[in-house]
Protein backbone atom coordinates (compact mmCIF):
# COMPACT_ATOMS: atom_id res chain seq x y z
CA UNK A 1 0.00 0.00 0.00
CA UNK A 2 1.32 3.38 -0.96
CA UNK A 3 1.42 6.22 1.52
CA UNK A 4 -1.40 8.76 1.42
CA UNK A 5 0.84 11.54 0.16
CA UNK A 6 2.16 9.41 -2.70
CA UNK A 7 -1.32 8.40 -3.78
CA UNK A 8 -2.42 12.03 -3.54
CA UNK A 9 0.48 13.21 -5.69
CA UNK A 10 -0.16 10.47 -8.23
CA UNK A 11 -3.88 11.27 -8.36
CA UNK A 12 -3.09 14.95 -8.82
CA UNK A 13 -0.82 14.17 -11.77
CA UNK A 14 -3.51 12.02 -13.38
CA UNK A 15 -6.21 14.68 -12.89
CA UNK A 16 -3.92 17.36 -14.32
CA UNK A 17 -3.13 15.22 -17.37
CA UNK A 18 -6.81 14.41 -17.96
CA UNK A 19 -7.80 18.08 -17.57
CA UNK A 20 -5.19 19.16 -20.11
CA UNK A 21 -6.51 16.58 -22.58
CA UNK A 22 -10.07 17.89 -22.10
CA UNK A 23 -8.87 21.43 -22.60
CA UNK A 24 -7.02 20.55 -25.81
CA UNK A 25 -10.16 18.91 -27.20
CA UNK A 26 -12.23 21.98 -26.37
CA UNK A 27 -9.65 24.13 -28.18
CA UNK A 28 -9.65 22.05 -31.35
CA UNK A 29 -13.14 20.63 -31.98
CA UNK A 30 -13.64 18.13 -34.81
CA UNK A 31 -15.42 19.75 -37.78
CA UNK A 32 -18.05 17.05 -38.35
CA UNK A 33 -21.29 19.04 -38.71
CA UNK A 34 -22.74 17.56 -35.56
CA UNK A 35 -21.11 19.40 -32.67
CA UNK A 36 -20.18 17.62 -29.48
CA UNK A 37 -18.64 14.57 -31.16
CA UNK A 38 -15.15 14.12 -29.84
CA UNK A 39 -12.47 11.55 -29.18
CA UNK A 40 -12.47 11.86 -25.41
CA UNK A 41 -8.69 11.98 -25.00
CA UNK A 42 -9.06 12.31 -21.23
CA UNK A 43 -10.32 8.73 -21.22
CA UNK A 44 -6.80 7.53 -22.02
CA UNK A 45 -5.92 8.67 -18.50
CA UNK A 46 -9.05 7.04 -17.03
CA UNK A 47 -8.32 3.73 -18.76
CA UNK A 48 -4.71 4.00 -17.60
CA UNK A 49 -5.85 4.56 -14.00
CA UNK A 50 -8.30 1.66 -14.27
CA UNK A 51 -5.69 -0.77 -15.62
CA UNK A 52 -2.74 0.24 -13.48
CA UNK A 53 -4.32 1.27 -10.16
CA UNK A 54 -7.87 -0.12 -10.11
CA UNK A 55 -11.35 1.33 -10.40
CA UNK A 56 -11.20 3.39 -7.20
CA UNK A 57 -8.41 5.60 -8.51
CA UNK A 58 -10.10 5.78 -11.92
CA UNK A 59 -13.35 6.84 -10.27
CA UNK A 60 -11.81 9.66 -8.24
CA UNK A 61 -9.65 10.91 -11.10
CA UNK A 62 -12.69 10.91 -13.39
CA UNK A 63 -14.85 12.76 -10.86
CA UNK A 64 -12.19 15.39 -10.10
CA UNK A 65 -11.43 15.88 -13.79
CA UNK A 66 -15.09 16.52 -14.63
CA UNK A 67 -15.65 18.90 -11.70
CA UNK A 68 -12.48 20.81 -12.53
CA UNK A 69 -13.11 21.09 -16.27
CA UNK A 70 -16.82 21.84 -15.88
CA UNK A 71 -16.27 24.67 -13.45
CA UNK A 72 -13.48 26.11 -15.58
CA UNK A 73 -14.85 25.84 -19.10
CA UNK A 74 -18.47 24.61 -19.11
CA UNK A 75 -21.78 24.87 -17.32
CA UNK A 76 -23.84 22.68 -15.02
CA UNK A 77 -25.76 20.95 -17.81
CA UNK A 78 -22.51 19.89 -19.45
CA UNK A 79 -21.22 18.66 -16.13
CA UNK A 80 -24.30 16.46 -15.69
CA UNK A 81 -23.87 14.91 -19.12
CA UNK A 82 -20.16 14.39 -18.58
CA UNK A 83 -20.77 12.78 -15.21
CA UNK A 84 -23.49 10.46 -16.50
CA UNK A 85 -21.32 9.30 -19.40
CA UNK A 86 -18.09 9.00 -17.45
CA UNK A 87 -19.44 7.19 -14.39
CA UNK A 88 -21.63 4.76 -16.33
CA UNK A 89 -18.84 3.89 -18.76
CA UNK A 90 -16.38 3.46 -15.89
CA UNK A 91 -18.81 1.07 -14.17
CA UNK A 92 -19.19 -1.00 -17.35
CA UNK A 93 -15.44 -1.00 -18.04
CA UNK A 94 -14.63 -2.09 -14.48
CA UNK A 95 -17.19 -4.92 -14.68
CA UNK A 96 -16.01 -6.14 -18.10
CA UNK A 97 -12.39 -5.94 -17.01
CA UNK A 98 -13.06 -8.02 -13.90
CA UNK A 99 -14.76 -10.79 -15.88
CA UNK A 100 -11.44 -11.56 -17.59
CA UNK A 101 -12.69 -12.77 -20.97
CA UNK A 102 -12.41 -9.33 -22.60
CA UNK A 103 -9.13 -7.73 -23.63
CA UNK A 104 -8.30 -4.04 -23.46
CA UNK A 105 -9.98 -3.64 -26.86
CA UNK A 106 -13.36 -4.91 -25.71
CA UNK A 107 -13.25 -3.04 -22.41
CA UNK A 108 -12.39 0.30 -24.00
CA UNK A 109 -14.89 -0.23 -26.81
CA UNK A 110 -17.69 -0.90 -24.33
CA UNK A 111 -16.58 2.19 -22.41
CA UNK A 112 -16.89 4.38 -25.51
CA UNK A 113 -20.33 3.03 -26.44
CA UNK A 114 -21.82 3.16 -22.95
CA UNK A 115 -20.48 6.68 -22.47
CA UNK A 116 -22.54 7.79 -25.48
CA UNK A 117 -25.58 5.70 -24.55
CA UNK A 118 -25.71 7.13 -21.02
CA UNK A 119 -25.72 10.66 -22.43
CA UNK A 120 -28.39 9.71 -24.93
CA UNK A 121 -30.52 8.25 -22.14
CA UNK A 122 -30.12 11.39 -20.03
CA UNK A 123 -30.95 13.59 -23.03
CA UNK A 124 -34.09 11.61 -23.81
CA UNK A 125 -35.18 11.84 -20.16
CA UNK A 126 -34.46 15.56 -19.80
CA UNK A 127 -35.80 16.67 -23.16
CA UNK A 128 -38.81 14.35 -22.92
CA UNK A 129 -38.53 12.87 -26.40
CA UNK A 130 -37.95 9.37 -27.71
CA UNK A 131 -36.95 10.23 -31.27
CA UNK A 132 -33.54 11.33 -30.01
CA UNK A 133 -32.67 7.60 -29.84
CA UNK A 134 -32.34 7.67 -33.63
CA UNK A 135 -28.94 9.30 -32.96
CA UNK A 136 -27.89 5.96 -31.49
CA UNK A 137 -27.29 4.76 -35.05
CA UNK A 138 -24.48 7.31 -35.22
CA UNK A 139 -23.35 7.35 -31.61
CA UNK A 140 -22.85 3.59 -31.14
CA UNK A 141 -20.37 3.16 -34.04
CA UNK A 142 -18.67 6.40 -33.01
CA UNK A 143 -18.36 4.98 -29.49
CA UNK A 144 -16.80 1.79 -30.88
CA UNK A 145 -14.29 3.78 -32.94
CA UNK A 146 -13.30 6.16 -30.14
CA UNK A 147 -13.05 3.25 -27.71
CA UNK A 148 -10.67 1.38 -30.02
CA UNK A 149 -8.59 4.54 -30.58
CA UNK A 150 -8.39 5.16 -26.83
CA UNK A 151 -7.24 1.57 -26.33
CA UNK A 152 -4.57 2.02 -28.99
CA UNK A 153 -3.36 5.30 -27.48
CA UNK A 154 -3.29 3.76 -24.00
CA UNK A 155 -1.37 0.68 -25.11
CA UNK A 156 1.14 2.87 -26.94
CA UNK A 157 1.60 5.43 -24.18
CA UNK A 158 1.68 3.05 -21.23
CA UNK A 159 5.45 2.92 -21.29
CA UNK A 160 5.71 6.72 -21.41
CA UNK A 161 3.49 6.96 -18.33
CA UNK A 162 5.39 4.28 -16.45
CA UNK A 163 7.08 6.74 -14.09
CA UNK A 164 3.68 7.12 -12.46
CA UNK A 165 3.32 3.52 -11.44
CA UNK A 166 6.82 2.28 -10.71
CA UNK A 167 6.58 3.61 -7.16
CA UNK A 168 5.53 0.70 -4.86
CA UNK A 169 8.95 -1.01 -4.76
CA UNK A 170 10.51 2.08 -3.16
CA UNK A 171 8.36 1.78 0.00
CA UNK A 172 10.51 0.69 2.97
CA UNK A 173 9.13 -2.28 4.90
CA UNK A 174 9.20 -1.04 8.51
CA UNK A 175 7.87 -4.25 10.10
CA UNK A 176 10.59 -6.30 8.45
CA UNK A 177 13.20 -3.81 9.68
CA UNK A 178 11.96 -4.03 13.29
CA UNK A 179 12.05 -7.83 13.17
CA UNK A 180 15.65 -7.79 11.99
CA UNK A 181 16.59 -5.35 14.75
CA UNK A 182 14.94 -7.49 17.43
CA UNK A 183 16.67 -10.63 16.17
CA UNK A 184 20.01 -8.84 16.41
CA UNK A 185 19.30 -7.81 20.01
CA UNK A 186 18.59 -11.37 21.14
CA UNK B 1 1.02 -6.88 -16.33
CA UNK B 2 4.62 -5.77 -16.22
CA UNK B 3 6.17 -2.42 -16.99
CA UNK B 4 8.32 -3.85 -19.77
CA UNK B 5 5.30 -4.99 -21.80
CA UNK B 6 4.21 -1.39 -22.34
CA UNK B 7 4.52 -1.20 -26.09
CA UNK B 8 3.00 -4.50 -27.21
CA UNK B 9 -0.63 -4.35 -28.24
CA UNK B 10 -3.02 -6.78 -26.55
CA UNK B 11 -4.57 -9.53 -28.66
CA UNK B 12 -8.14 -9.13 -29.87
CA UNK B 13 -10.08 -11.95 -28.18
CA UNK B 14 -13.23 -13.73 -29.24
CA UNK B 15 -15.28 -12.02 -26.52
CA UNK B 16 -14.27 -8.65 -27.98
CA UNK B 17 -15.51 -9.83 -31.36
CA UNK B 18 -18.89 -10.76 -29.90
CA UNK B 19 -19.08 -7.38 -28.21
CA UNK B 20 -18.28 -5.64 -31.50
CA UNK B 21 -20.97 -7.69 -33.26
CA UNK B 22 -23.46 -6.80 -30.53
CA UNK B 23 -22.72 -3.09 -30.89
CA UNK B 24 -23.07 -3.26 -34.67
CA UNK B 25 -26.47 -4.94 -34.30
CA UNK B 26 -27.44 -2.32 -31.73
CA UNK B 27 -26.59 0.55 -34.07
CA UNK B 28 -28.46 -1.23 -36.86
CA UNK B 29 -31.48 -1.36 -34.54
CA UNK B 30 -31.20 2.38 -33.87
CA UNK B 31 -30.89 2.96 -37.61
CA UNK B 32 -34.11 1.02 -38.29
CA UNK B 33 -35.81 2.97 -35.50
CA UNK B 34 -34.67 6.23 -37.09
CA UNK B 35 -35.81 5.11 -40.56
CA UNK B 36 -39.22 4.09 -39.23
CA UNK B 37 -39.72 7.67 -38.02
CA UNK B 38 -38.78 9.13 -41.38
CA UNK B 39 -41.64 10.33 -43.61
CA UNK B 40 -41.73 11.74 -47.11
CA UNK B 41 -43.98 14.75 -47.72
CA UNK B 42 -45.80 17.36 -45.68
CA UNK B 43 -43.34 17.30 -42.83
CA UNK B 44 -43.72 19.54 -39.83
CA UNK B 45 -41.47 20.48 -36.98
CA UNK B 46 -42.50 20.63 -33.39
CA UNK B 47 -40.88 22.95 -30.87
CA UNK B 48 -40.68 21.42 -27.42
CA UNK B 49 -39.45 23.38 -24.44
CA UNK B 50 -38.82 21.57 -21.15
CA UNK B 51 -41.05 18.70 -22.32
CA UNK B 52 -43.99 20.93 -23.31
CA UNK B 53 -45.01 21.49 -26.92
CA UNK B 54 -44.97 25.12 -28.03
CA UNK B 55 -46.48 24.44 -31.42
CA UNK B 56 -46.09 22.64 -34.74
CA UNK B 57 -44.97 24.43 -37.90
CA UNK B 58 -44.77 23.26 -41.53
CA UNK B 59 -41.30 23.03 -43.06
CA UNK B 60 -42.29 24.38 -46.48
CA UNK B 61 -43.29 27.84 -45.24
CA UNK B 62 -40.76 30.47 -44.35
CA UNK B 63 -41.03 31.46 -40.71
CA UNK B 64 -38.85 32.61 -37.86
CA UNK B 65 -39.92 31.87 -34.33
CA UNK B 66 -38.22 33.31 -31.29
CA UNK B 67 -38.50 30.94 -28.35
CA UNK B 68 -38.02 32.68 -25.02
CA UNK B 69 -38.71 30.15 -22.30
CA UNK B 70 -36.56 30.02 -19.23
CA UNK B 71 -33.03 31.38 -19.12
CA UNK B 72 -32.07 31.37 -22.80
CA UNK B 73 -33.73 32.32 -26.07
CA UNK B 74 -33.38 30.58 -29.44
CA UNK B 75 -34.35 31.83 -32.90
CA UNK B 76 -35.78 28.87 -34.87
CA UNK B 77 -35.92 29.28 -38.66
CA UNK B 78 -38.21 27.28 -40.97
CA UNK B 79 -38.30 27.17 -44.75
CA UNK B 80 -37.41 25.20 -47.91
CA UNK B 81 -38.14 21.90 -46.24
CA UNK B 82 -35.70 22.32 -43.41
CA UNK B 83 -35.33 23.88 -40.01
CA UNK B 84 -32.36 25.20 -38.09
CA UNK B 85 -31.56 27.48 -35.19
CA UNK B 86 -30.13 30.77 -36.43
CA UNK B 87 -29.31 32.48 -33.16
CA UNK B 88 -29.24 31.61 -29.49
CA UNK B 89 -27.73 33.06 -26.36
CA UNK B 90 -27.03 29.72 -24.75
CA UNK B 91 -23.42 29.26 -23.57
CA UNK B 92 -22.35 26.33 -25.74
CA UNK B 93 -23.98 27.37 -29.08
CA UNK B 94 -24.26 23.71 -30.11
CA UNK B 95 -27.80 24.25 -31.38
CA UNK B 96 -26.62 27.04 -33.71
CA UNK B 97 -23.70 25.00 -35.05
CA UNK B 98 -25.93 22.01 -35.75
CA UNK B 99 -26.65 21.35 -39.43
CA UNK B 100 -30.19 22.06 -40.71
CA UNK B 101 -32.53 19.06 -40.36
CA UNK B 102 -35.08 17.89 -42.94
CA UNK B 103 -36.07 14.28 -42.25
CA UNK B 104 -38.65 12.81 -39.91
CA UNK B 105 -37.17 11.83 -36.55
CA UNK B 106 -34.26 14.24 -36.75
CA UNK B 107 -33.99 16.82 -34.03
CA UNK B 108 -31.92 19.73 -32.85
CA UNK B 109 -31.48 19.88 -29.11
CA UNK B 110 -30.36 22.86 -27.06
CA UNK B 111 -29.50 21.41 -23.69
CA UNK B 112 -28.96 24.67 -21.77
CA UNK B 113 -32.33 26.03 -22.92
CA UNK B 114 -33.98 22.55 -22.65
CA UNK B 115 -35.31 23.09 -26.16
CA UNK B 116 -35.98 20.42 -28.77
CA UNK B 117 -36.92 21.09 -32.38
CA UNK B 118 -38.13 17.81 -33.78
CA UNK B 119 -39.43 16.84 -37.20
CA UNK B 120 -42.64 14.83 -37.24
CA UNK B 121 -45.23 13.73 -39.80
CA UNK B 122 -48.65 15.26 -40.20
CA UNK B 123 -50.65 12.64 -38.33
CA UNK B 124 -48.26 12.04 -35.50
CA UNK B 125 -47.83 15.70 -34.71
CA UNK B 126 -50.56 15.65 -32.08
CA UNK B 127 -50.52 15.03 -28.40
CA UNK B 128 -49.38 11.42 -28.63
CA UNK B 129 -45.99 12.40 -29.97
CA UNK B 130 -45.28 14.49 -26.90
CA UNK B 131 -46.93 12.82 -23.94
CA UNK B 132 -45.21 9.74 -22.64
Amino acid sequence: MLSVSKRLARGGLLVALAAIFSYLEALFPLPLGIPGLKLGLANVVIVFALYCYGWRTAFWVSLCRILLVSFLFANLAMAMYSLAGALFSLLVMALLRSCRCFSLWGVSMAGGVTHNLAQLLLASLLAGTKTIWAYGALLVPVGVLTGLLIALLFARSRRALVFLWAAPAAEPDLDQGRKILQEKKH
Amino acid sequence: MSAGAGCSLPRFRWADGFLLLFFLLLSLGFLLFGLSLRGEEGLQAEIISAGESLGIYPLDQEAEILVEQGRYSNLVCFGQGEVFIREADCPDQYCVKHVAIRHRGESIVCLPARLVVEICGEEEGGLDAVSK
